[in-house]
């Protein structure tokens, strides 16, 4: 638990007063020569200093001997040793940055303050640094470059995970969860990156801790914190697509008062990739997103913040459909709202005890018309619009210096109104989590928690986990995990009452399903019933057993391995199955428990420093996924095929593929080179996605055939970034050069190219 | 924004619920020999639909192995692209009728299960459901592209009262590989099937 210390010295710091005299003003830097700011000088025990904007520290000589030596810390560097009588020869000490982030904060893990390098669990940070390389727009442009995560293209862009689909992944903004999702996926393009200060991103199961939708992992966005006194920046980005992104913040801090803004707006016209059809692939969008952060520190127990943000997104586009038996062309257009806000109050009676009540309120509305241009009739409207609520409280509690417990307790409610749902519908759901972190000696660290979740629709739920990591030296050390994760059936899974009218199937939720059924009977529409629609109903919430282990070897100082091996069993999947077939050849759906799902692999991450000019990383993920139903049903003989010659065969189990979607092998090489002359960052990584099954061609529904297979693409990004002292910073680059290309994966354009500029007014100005 | 999901709608097929429970062969007995019976394979029997110029129905007796010029001749089965009629109920005035059977291979199909369920064309639907996924094809909206349903066999049962199990192979010229298709030149109907002549439910 050292790392606990810098958090430890942070809060510890009061105004120390020295008497004037030999003042030694000492350089903090990085090793590319900037200052680091904010950075803590610890002497002894009991004295400590911080560093200021500039990266100055002034010390006082004349306390101190030759011999005594000083510790210097900062967020996200390398600790540093040194003598006073060494900062009298040269009053200048350098930092490394920390390899692989192993030195950063971790808020997600276990909803306190713990470093990469403590958790017993796979996690890893993306500092500014790591999001600005990636010459991003979106979230989804930083993390389709991080080993082990995809991209996959349903109802919006959707992060997979081990494996696992976006509706598996929790996504949290400064710890709060972000709801709103289509198609189950979460779009990660409607995240702004530009103030993201660090990302944090676990794998494996938390629902121990977050409960539903965490199975896969956690996803948490950290925006940026005020620190210092005045701050003001700007913001700007174009690129290919005429992709506009316009930013700015402020913030200030004094008396206890933190208060940050942030405002950007951003637009595009999207892109097409099969231009012989009529529409996009992506439809042209712009997209505004407010945030609005206040904080006061009441004395020094108490503190209150209060957190808010704002985003709008509008989208136009066209398409082509059949009316009557003519082709004819609508207009599509849409928008989508999303505002958070999210009070709490902390308060800390004594350093051993903390409490947090907070609250957060969301509420997500999507509206969409299609209208056939002709005559402006509508072909399809839609307005959905949920609320989430959440009020929790925490108790942190340190027992001694080995020991942390938290317990939370809280309860959420849900509703949802919408054209294709019936009433308004709610779901309430409360809880309890219990954590508890114990470092019995140096070597070993465990976390062990538990989560009960009792909810409206589907009763209790009991999530327990338990992590541990041994330390076998300072450089290796072995972490394993075993968790529970699970997963509500949505509104849209119970409740979902739909019928496409333009082609003419129904879908129901699994609540609604027997009686739509039977009211299509009456109507003597069903031709044939496929399954009882009795069968469905009671739908039970998804759940996991998963299973992480890996080692971290720091081979020298400047050479970092991370691993970590994974499997996700999950039971009770909720899949989309045909009720009954209707008169006009179309099918009624509904959804049930069904499958039993696998995902297993290894991820790899390897860091290496050469000097302070280069860094080299490597990333490789390895990825096996099956449904245990198809095997059994390929065991059973239940599949079929067709060879070469057109004539039906048995599906073999060499023949499957697993689930769709998935990549068997991934990863990516990344270049990191600071030229010293020009101080140009060069960013140079090349992004592999091995081939995947796109989609069931030979009309058996599962992935056994070649021709089901997308190519594997691998894609090459530049970007080059130049800081200047007086604030300015400037980056361009080009993404996926050699416009390496794969028909099937819609978030992938082609090459494009970007330039982007980013002003510090307060430094400029200073 | 919406990005066009260009995976298909992900339904289900219940191919292995319907897994049909058909009887073994019953212990045979009768003294009649047996006599191995061989597949018939018909080639490119081009009966294009409504978007391939076709106009009308082609006639196909299952008996005689051959087309039908008319309508009022002794025809089994009709072909219009992807459409498959009998010669029965609204489509004609014959005796013909069929049913699909799922989850099969035809050259194990032994009898005509107990099970089956044979129909005739009704103003309701045909007894070879169309549309995708329905009856024997697979229709794919990107590609265009119709796949004939493996683990499909369509049983018939004649104008003349004989059974016969029958497999779609292909929908294209020459019954090409899936990735040689030219999916604006279909309606080329290559099928296979057994015909038992005597009368029995044996192939």
């Amino acid at each position: 638990m050292k790392k606990i210390i810098y958090t430890l010295l942070l809060n510890l710091i009061c105004e120390l007063v020295f008497a004037y005299g030999q003042a030694l003003q000492v350089q903090v830097q990085d090793a590319k020569g900037s200052p680091i700011r904010h950075g803590i000088v610890r002497m002894g025990e009991q004295q400590l200093l911080t560093v200021d904007e500039d990266g100055m520290v002034q010390i006082n000589l004349a306390a101190y001997e030759a011999s005594t030596v000083l510790q210097i810390y900062a967020m996200g560097y390398e600790k540093v040793e040194i003598t006073v009588g060494e900062l009298q020869q040269n009053p200048k000490v350098i930092l490394k940055e920390s390899l692989g982030q192993m030195d950063e904060y971790v808020l997600s893990a276990t909803r306190t303050n713990r470093s990469v390098e403590d958790l017993p669990m796979p996690v890893k940070v993306l500092t500014t640094e790591k999001i600005q390389e990636t010459g991003a727009f979106r979230l989804s442009d930083v993390l389709s470059e991080q080993t082990g995560l995809q991209l996959v293209a349903d109802h919006g862009t959707g992060l997979q995970m081990q494996g696992l689909d976006s509706d598996y992944i929790l996504i949290l903004l400064d710890g709060e969860p972000l709801i709103g999702r289509t198609g189950g996926t979460f779009d990660l393009d409607r995240i702004s990156v530009s103030n993201i200060e660090r990302i944090e991103i676990l794998r494996g199961p938390s629902s121990a801790i977050y409960g539903s939708e965490a199975m896969a992992g956690v996803v948490n966005i950290i925006t940026k914190k005020q620190e210092e006194k005045l701050t003001a920046k700007v913001m700007g980005r174009y690129g290919s697509f005429k992709s506009l992104d316009l930013g700015g913040e402020v913030g200030w801090q004094e008396n206890g008062w933190q208060l940050y803004g942030y405002y950007n707006h951003y637009s595009t016209d999207g892109y097409d990739l099969s231009p012989e059809s009529l529409g996009n692939t992506k439809s042209p969008y712009d997209a505004q997103t407010a945030q609005l952060k206040l904080g006061k520190d009441l004395g020094e127990k108490w503190k209150i913040n209060l957190s808010s943000r704002f985003y709008d997104e509008k989208y136009q586009d066209i398409m082509e459909t059949t009316r009557g038996n003519e082709s004819v062309i609508a207009d599509m257009e849409g928008s989508r709202r999303d505002i958070n806000i999210n009070p709490s109050v902390a308060f800390k009676p004594s350093k051993d005890w903390n409490f947090t009540l907070r609250h957060t309120t969301t509420i997500f509305d999507t509206h969409s018309s299609t209208v056939y241009r002709e005559d402006g009739a509508f072909l399809d409207k839609e307005d959905f619009s949920q609320n989430y609520h959440r009020t929790e409280l925490q108790t942190d509690h340190t027992l001694g210096d080995k020991q942390l417990l938290t317990v939370g307790v809280g309860h959420q409610i849900e509703t949802v109104e919408a054209t294709r749902y019936d009433d308004v519908n709610r779901f309430d759901a409360s809880y309890l989590y219990l954590q508890h972190q114990w470092a019995p000696s140096d070597k070993w660290n465990v976390v062990t928690g538990a989560r009960g979740d009792h909810h409206s629709q589907y009763g209790g739920r009991v999530s327990p986990k338990i992590s541990a990591m041994y330390k076998f030296s300072d450089q290796f050390s072995w972490q394993a995990s075993i968790g529970a994760g699970f997963k509500s059936p949505d509104f849209r899974q119970l409740l979902l009452n739909f019928n496409n009218a333009a082609v003419g199937y129904y879908v129901y939720g699994a609540n609604l399903v027997e009686d739509g059924v039977a009211r299509l009977q009456e109507q003597g529409q069903v031709q044939q019933i496929l399954m009882d629609p009795s069968l469905f109903g009671d739908l039970d919430a998804e759940h996991s057993w998963a299973f992480n282990t890996g080692f971290r070897w720091r081979v020298s100082e400047d050479l970092l391995v991370r691993t970590n091996f994974y499997r996700n069993q999950i039971y009770n999947l909720i899949e989309t199955a045909a009720v009954a077939r209707l008169t006009n050849s179309q099918h009624v759906y509904s959804y049930l428990n069904l499958s039993e799902v696998i995902t297993q692999g290894a991820e790899v991450d390897v860091n290496y420093r050469v000097g302070t000019q280069w860094r080299f990383s490597l990333g490789y993920a390895y990825l096996d996924s099956r449904d245990q139903e198809v095997l059994d049903g390929i065991e059973n003989g239940e599949y079929f095929k067709r060879n070469e010659q057109n004539q039906t065969t048995r599906v073999t189990k060499a023949d499957y593929g697993g689930l769709f979607n998935r990549s068997r092998h991934s990863g990516n090489v990344k270049v990191n080179f600071w030229e010293k002359h020009t101080g140009v960052n060069m960013a140079l990584r090349g992004i592999y996605r091995g081939k995947y099954g796109f989609g069931d061609i030979n009309g058996n529904q599962i992935l056994d055939d070649e021709s089901e297979y997308a190519d594997g693409v691998f894609q090459i990004h530049l970007t080059l970034n130049k800081q200047f002292d007086n604030g300015i910073e400037v980056e361009t680059g080009v993404k996926n050069i050699t416009d390496a290309l794969n028909q099937y994966d819609a978030t992938n354009p082609g090459r494009t190219y970007f330039i982007g500029i980013n002003t510090s007014l307060n430094q400029l100005f200073k | 924004m919406i990005i066009n999901n260009m995976k298909k709608v992900n339904y289900f097929i219940l191919a292995m619920l319907a897994l049909p429970l058909f009887t073994a062969c019953t212990d045979n007995d009768e003294t009649e020999p047996e006599v191995e019976l061989e597949a018939v394979l018909v080639e490119d029997l081009y009966a294009p639909g409504a978007q391939s110029g076709g106009t009308e129905f082609v006639y196909y007796s299952l008996e005689n192995n051959a087309v039908v010029d008319s309508e009022d001749g002794d025809w089994d089965l009709g072909f219009f692209g992807t459409t498959i009629i009998v010669n029965n109920g609204v489509n004609g005035d014959g005796n013909a009728e069929a049913t699909v059977l799922n989850g099969v291979i035809f050259d194990e199909l032994e009898s005509v299960p107990t099970t089956a369920e044979f129909a005739i064309d009704t103003e309701e639907g045909n007894a070879i459901p169309t549309g995708s996924g329905n009856g024997w094809y697979l229709y794919d909206q990107p590609t265009h592209i119709v796949t004939p349903l493996a683990g499909v066999v369509i049983l018939v049962k004649t104008n003349a009262g004989n059974y016969a199990k029958l497999e779609m192979i292909s929908y294209y010229e020459g019954n090409p590989a899936h990735e040689d298709i030219d999916p604006f030149a279909g309606g080329y109907q290559t099928f296979r099937y057994t015909l038992q002549s005597n009368g029995t439910m044996n192939f």
